[in-house]
This record gives C-alpha cells, sequence and structure tokens, in this order.
C-alpha cells in the first residue's frame, strides 16, 4: 500500500510538467499580445515586457514560472496590470485577520483531533456499556474519524469563509461540493425509490425525468432557468435573480442545483439498476424470510450493497462537477475559477491562464488520488500491492 | 491504477439499464442453434425490439435529413436579412420579431429567420458530432491496440500522456486549443477529439488486455497469423461492441462540447451560426426581447442530444453481452 502511494504520487509529477508545458505553449501561442494597446509607445511596451520578464527567452520563462510556482509565486495578473497577484485572485487576499489567526494547516490538525477525541469517547461509552475491550472498537473508527475530521474542517471551512475577501476558488469549490451533494442525494433517493417500486407509475415517471435530465446539458437547463425566472418575474412583477455578483452560500443553491442535475439523473439511473440487481440477490429473500420489515431491507441491507458499482463512480463525478461549474458560472456569471479562465484567455493573462489550469488539474489528480486509496480502504477485494500495473 | 480509471471511464454507462430486453430473446440466445445467428445479428434484433431506441433512430435519421435537405427544408438562405430597407423603422425596432406565419422561429439580432439559422446550424452540430468521434477513433483504437498488445515502453508513455489530457479539463483544453487556433470548423474537430481521445485509448487498451491472452488469440498465433493481421483481424473485431457503445455517447458528448464553446463565442464563424452561438446571441438578448430566441436554439440541442442518448442507450443494452440472460 505505501509502495502504491508513493508510485502514485510520483505519477503526479509528469503530469504537472505535462500540464504546465501544453498550456504555457498553447497560452503563448494564441495570437496577440497582452500589452499591445495602441496608447502605448514601443519603449513603454519594452519596459512592460522586461518588468514582468517577457523579454526573456521562452525556456528560461518556463523554468522561472515552474520555480516561483513551487514557492508559491503564481505570477502578477496581466489582466489588472499586474495590482493583484494570481494567487490573491485565486485563493482570496489575506487580511490582517487571517494573519493574526491560526495558521490553516494547525486549525485541520486541532479540529481532527477534536473528532477524534469525540470518536474515542463515544467508543469508551459504548465499549462499557457492551463490555467491549476499548481498543478493539476504537482502532475500527480511528481512520474514519481522522478523515472525517480533516474532510469536515476543510468543508467547515469552505463554507463559512468571508464572501467577500474569498478568490474564485472558493465559488468554485462551493458551487462543486454543493452540486455533488445535491447529486447525492437526489440521485440515490431518486433511483433507491424508483427500484422498490419497479413497474410502478412512479418507477416510469421517474425513470422518464432521468432519462431526459440526463439529454440536458448543464449550461441549457440554466439557461432555460433564466428564462423560467423571467417569465415568473413577468407575471408576478418581482425581481428575483438566480445569482448575484457576490454570491453568498445561499445564492448558490440553486446553481448548484442546476449544475448537478445532470449528474443526479446519471446516478439514479445508476442507483436504480444497482438495486434492481441486488433485491434479486438471495440474501434479500434470506432477510425477509427471517421477517424484517421492508424499510430495515431496502435501506439497510439493499442499499449497502447497491452502493458499491455508485461508489466507483463518484470521484469521477467530484471530479467532473468541479471542473464542469465553468459552464454554469459563465451563464449565472458566478466569480468562480472557471469564469476567470475565460477571460484570462481573451486578455492574453498567461499567469492566470497557467494558475487556473495547473489549479483544476491538480484537484483533478488529487481526487482520483484519494478516491482510489478509499476503494482500496474500504473494498478488501482491491489490492494495490501487486498486479497493477502502470 | 490503469484499470480503475478504465473502468471508471465507463462506468457511468456500462452498468445502466432502462428498458428490459425481451425474455424470448435472452431464451433464444441461451438455447442457441435455432437458425443461425451472428451476434450482430442478435443484437441489431434486440436494438429493434427496443422501442425507445427505435423512437430514437427516427429523430436522429429526421435530424441527418434536416442537415443533408437544409436548403429545402429552411424557408430562407441563413445569412437572408429581413430589415426592410423601405420602411422609416430602424433596424432595432424591426428585429427580434416574434414567431409568426413568415417566421416560425421569429427573427434574430440582426433580422435573420431563426428557423432557418437553427436547421443550417445542425448540419455544423451534427459533422461536430460524427467527424470528432471519427478522429477519436483514428487516435484511440491504433494507440489502444498497440499500447495494449505489446506494453513495454510505448504502453507507458501513451498511459502518461492519456493521464496528462485526463487530468485537463476538458472544456478548458478545447477553449484554450481554439483561441490559438481560430474558429474555423476544422479546428473545432480537432480541438474537442484532442480533449476527449484518452477515453477512447483506455477503452479499447483495457479491450485488449483482457483479450491477448485468450485462447483463440494463442491459437492464432501459433497456426503463424503475422501479428499486424491478427491485431486487426482478430482482437479488433472483439473490441467493436465496447467502442461502438463509446461513440454512440461520445457523438451527444461532443455536440455538447460543441455548443458550449460556441455560446462561451470561440467555435464556428458568426455567418452560419451554430447552435451554441444561436444561443449565445440569445442569451444576450432574450429579456428584453422574445425568450423564444433562446428557447428554440436550447430546445434543438436537447431534442438532439436526447435522441443519440436513447439510441445509445438501446445499442448499449444491446451489445452488452452480459445483458444475456440477465433480468
Amino acid at each position: 500500500m505505501g509502495k502504491y502511494i508513493i508510485k502514485r504520487l510520483l505519477l503526479i509529477i509528469p503530469v504537472f510538467f505535462g500540464i504546465t508545458l501544453i498550456t504555457f505553449t498553447m497560452a503563448r501561442s494564441i495570437p496577440g499580445d497582452p500589452f499591445n494597446s495602441e496608447k502605448l509607445s514601443e519603449a513603454a511596451r519594452q519596459q512592460i515586457n522586461r518588468a514582468y520578464g517577457l523579454d526573456q527567452p521562452i525556456v528560461q520563462q518556463y523554468f522561472t514560472y515552474v520555480i516561483n510556482f513551487f514557492r508559491g509565486d503564481w505570477g502578477p495578473s496581466f489582466e489588472r496590470q499586474g495590482t493583484a497577484k494570481v494567487t490573491e485572485i485565486l485563493f482570496g487576499y489575506s487580511s490582517a485577520n487571517q494573519a493574526a489567526s491560526l495558521p490553516f494547516w494547525l486549525q485541520v490538525i486541532l479540529a481532527t483531533a477534536l473528532v477524534v477525541g469525540i470518536s474515542a469517547l463515544l467508543c469508551l461509552i459504548y465499549a462499557r456499556r457492551w463490555h467491549k475491550e476499548f481498543w478493539s472498537v476504537f482502532q475500527r473508527w480511528l481512520l474514519a474519524s481522522v478523515v472525517l475530521g480533516i474532510i469536515g474542517y476543510l468543508l467547515f471551512f469552505i463554507f463559512t469563509a468571508d464572501s467577500s475577501q474569498a478568490g474564485g476558488f472558493l465559488f468554485s469549490l462551493r458551487l462543486g461540493i454543493m452540486a455533488f451533494i445535491f447529486m447525492m442525494v437526489v440521485g440515490i433517493t431518486l433511483g433507491t425509490i424508483s427500484a422498490l417500486r419497479q413497474n410502478s407509475w412512479v418507477d416510469y415517471f421517474l425513470t422518464t425525468v432521468a432519462l431526459i435530465g440526463f439529454s440536458i446539458p448543464s449550461f441549457v437547463l440554466g439557461l432555460l432557468a433564466l428564462i423560467v425566472v423571467l417569465l415568473v418575474n413577468v407575471v408576478t412583477g418581482s425581481e428575483f435573480s438566480i445569482a448575484p455578483t457576490s454570491p453568498t452560500v445561499v445564492d448558490l443553491f440553486l446553481p448548484a442545483a442546476l449544475l448537478g442535475a445532470r449528474e443526479a439523473c446519471i446516478i439514479a439511473r445508476l442507483t436504480r439498476s444497482s438495486m434492481l440487481e441486488v433485491i434479486r440477490q438471495d440474501y434479500m429473500r434470506t432477510a425477509y424470510s427471517k421477517g424484517l420489515s421492508g424499510q430495515v431491507i431496502a435501506w439497510r441491507h439493499a442499499l449497502k450493497n447497491a452502493f458499491i458499482p455508485i461508489l466507483t463512480v463518484l470521484g469521477d463525478r467530484l471530479a467532473g462537477l468541479l471542473t464542469g461549474s465553468v459552464t454554469i458560472e459563465r451563464v449565472f456569471n458566478i466569480p468562480g475559477i472557471g469564469n476567470y479562465f475565460v477571460s484570462s484567455i481573451l486578455a492574453h493573462d498567461y499567469p492566470m491562464i497557467l494558475g487556473t489550469v495547473v489549479l483544476y488539474a491538480m484537484l483533478v489528480v488529487v481526487i482520483n488520488l484519494v478516491v482510489d486509496l478509499l476503494y482500496g480502504y474500504f473494498d478488501p477485494r482491491i489490492s494495490y500491492s501487486k498486479g497493477s500495473a502502470a | 491504477m490503469a484499470k480503475s480509471t478504465e473502468e471508471r471511464g465507463l462506468a457511468g454507462w456500462g452498468e445502466t439499464q432502462t428498458s428490459p430486453p425481451d425474455k424470448s430473446g435472452n431464451l433464444d440466445v441461451l438455447l442457441k442453434g435455432q437458425g443461425s445467428r451472428s451476434l450482430w445479428g442478435d443484437a441489431l434484433k434486440r436494438l429493434a425490439r427496443n422501442k425507445l431506441a427505435m423512437f430514437g433512430l427516427v429523430l436522429v435519421s429526421l435530424l441527418v435529413l434536416m442537415a443533408i435537405f437544409a436548403p429545402l427544408i429552411a424557408r430562407y438562405a441563413p445569412d437572408q436579412n429581413f430589415t426592410d430597407t423601405n420602411s422609416t423603422k430602424p433596424l432595432y425596432e424591426q428585429n427580434y420579431q416574434p414567431p409568426s406565419a413568415e417566421h416560425w422561429f421569429g427573427t434574430t439580432g440582426q433580422n435573420y429567420d431563426l428557423w432557418s439559422r437553427l436547421v443550417y446550424g445542425s448540419r455544423i452540430s451534427l459533422s461536430v458530432g460524427l467527424v470528432v468521434q471519427f478522429i477519436v477513433l483514428l487516435i484511440g483504437v491504433p494507440l489502444g491496440l498497440i499500447s495494449g498488445y505489446f506494453g513495454g515502453w510505448f504502453d507507458i508513455l501513451v498511459m502518461r500522456l492519456t493521464d496528462i489530457f485526463q487530468a485537463f479539463p476538458y472544456l478548458l483544453l478545447a477553449l484554450l486549443f481554439l483561441s490559438v487556433f481560430g474558429s474555423s470548423i476544422i479546428w473545432v474537430f480537432i480541438a474537442i477529439a484532442v480533449s476527449t481521445w484518452p477515453i477512447m485509448t483506455r477503452l479499447v487498451r483495457g479491450q485488449v488486455l483482457g483479450l491477448k491472452n485468450k485462447e483463440f488469440v494463442e491459437a492464432a498465433r501459433a497456426t503463424g497469423v503475422s501479428t499486424p493481421r491478427l491485431l486487426i483481424k482478430h482482437i479488433l473485431p472483439n473490441t467493436l461492441g465496447p467502442i461502438i457503445v463509446a461513440i454512440s455517447f461520445g457523438v451527444p458528448e461532443a455536440i455538447i462540447i460543441e455548443a458550449f464553446l460556441g455560446y462561451i463565442g470561440v467555435s464556428g464563424d458568426p455567418s452560419a451560426p451554430s447552435w451554441g452561438r444561436l444561443v449565445s446571441e440569445g442569451r444576450e438578448a432574450f429579456q428584453s426581447n422574445p425568450p423564444t430566441i433562446l428557447l428554440f436554439p436550447c430546445l434543438f440541442i436537447v431534442l438532439t442530444v436526447m435522441s443519440l442518448n436513447f439510441l445509445g442507450d438501446g445499442l448499449r443494452d444491446a451489445l452488452d453481452p452480459k445483458m444475456i440472460g440477465r433480468k
């Protein structure tokens, strides 16, 4: 397992260099120049190019970028005349307030320790009550509570951070995560209901909805929602708007739901077929004959087993939603990284193009890595120690 | 790692089933021997029995006919301007006409007939869907065959390349690509193909990995079949089922990507606009004009993607050998 993790981490290196090389070359090949305003004199333009290091040989520029990237300096944003750094636009401005508080990694560790502590306490109570050895109970919960602590604190941070100071990454993360939650809740619920009532009108209705919803691209769905909002506004005379320019978490509910709707349909179809497979298994008949109630069987026995094929697509869907949020960001003008990417292309803002692409790519790589490791943990049949070809 | 990624690549499609195939058909397959039946003939029969897939097929055929015979179906040329120059009204009062008998879907901001533009736009969307998948096949099948069959450094190289391209969000890659090379239709084809080829490559490679140690391949090798012939005549036909399914879902996906690129404004040339362009034109104007200007382009995209998905669902159910004897 350890060997596998190291191998996977090493594989990030070629991906990083591949992505940055492709993006760097392509961004530089976009016809036009970042500073080609006719008002600039030739001397002034050369001075600007020198200030941003654009007069150096291209290879040297690339390596300067890579070295600075790892120092946390992703370059100045050309579009904003260098008044803002790419990291500031993407991750938010660090205010004096934040500098005074604890460093972020320490906050994560403290929160995780808290969750592990609570979990230990619960295990202690449980072990006392049922006369079991504490350690054997706690062992099973240790890793889960560490993961829960880290993810929980990250989520807490993402959704409570100050929107006015926030960078584009925060909005994209919120949008993607909310869409993911929407997808899971709606998709799995509808899929389960549909499977449990197979061939009833509820089933036909839900299957049809899922089939149609699966065919509506998210940006088209967003535009259709805009039409509906317009009609409602005209009829009722209200002034409702889907997403204001600086959206709060609540403002993002509707865009997130629209982003997640298509994926929810995919998950619903997957859940339905997987559930149908499971409820025909022999152990389901055993559960019935034991006299368990329908509810218990449906949720405890069937869904738990039906969940395995769904689990295999979740990581992919999360990565897809986080990077696919560019469509909804564009439609509703949400200041996320996707939106910044599009405008930075138009402005020849090289550091910004590179920064957004690398951020997206690293997000995808990290999610895939975490998900693959989690499979190994949750499904003991998957072994990474042998026979895992490159 | 590679395996799990491959599985995930198509897992979203692989497990869903919508319409149960007929029981009698399954029985026939299990009993076999009644009449001569090939795998493909069988799949075709199953497809023909699937009502939803047939509905999709009819719609797709209608769309294809519409694209081919666009000049007959569109009532006007896509760039015929309906501004009345003799009228005293300025252009901004004549454009954005609501749907009428003369202009079924109304007119656009430049006072073009929307229905005609949509009909001509179908040529772009459908050709994007088909050509992109053709290019993806051209890249993915040889790469997948060779890297899966021979392995070694070539396989490692191809896999690292797919890693890179799969980490690159495909919408952003296509967008970047088009902003470099310009928005002509050829580059749109290439941009979308370049952004989506890794899935096909990994699919073919995975299939080949599973097949290359099978007895029939060994037998062919033992009888002295040359390697290229072995790959093309023996292995490739056995991977066709999953490839066809992947294509049938790749076509609508490419159409969606093209529509989004058109919506951003980097795809297609404004004089013969794609559906995505029409959507973006509608987006700019729908709030103070008839909303049909945005609604109809959206509906065209949805309808096309939907009919292609119906057909794809049917194809997958018909071709997936796992379906036989199940349900």
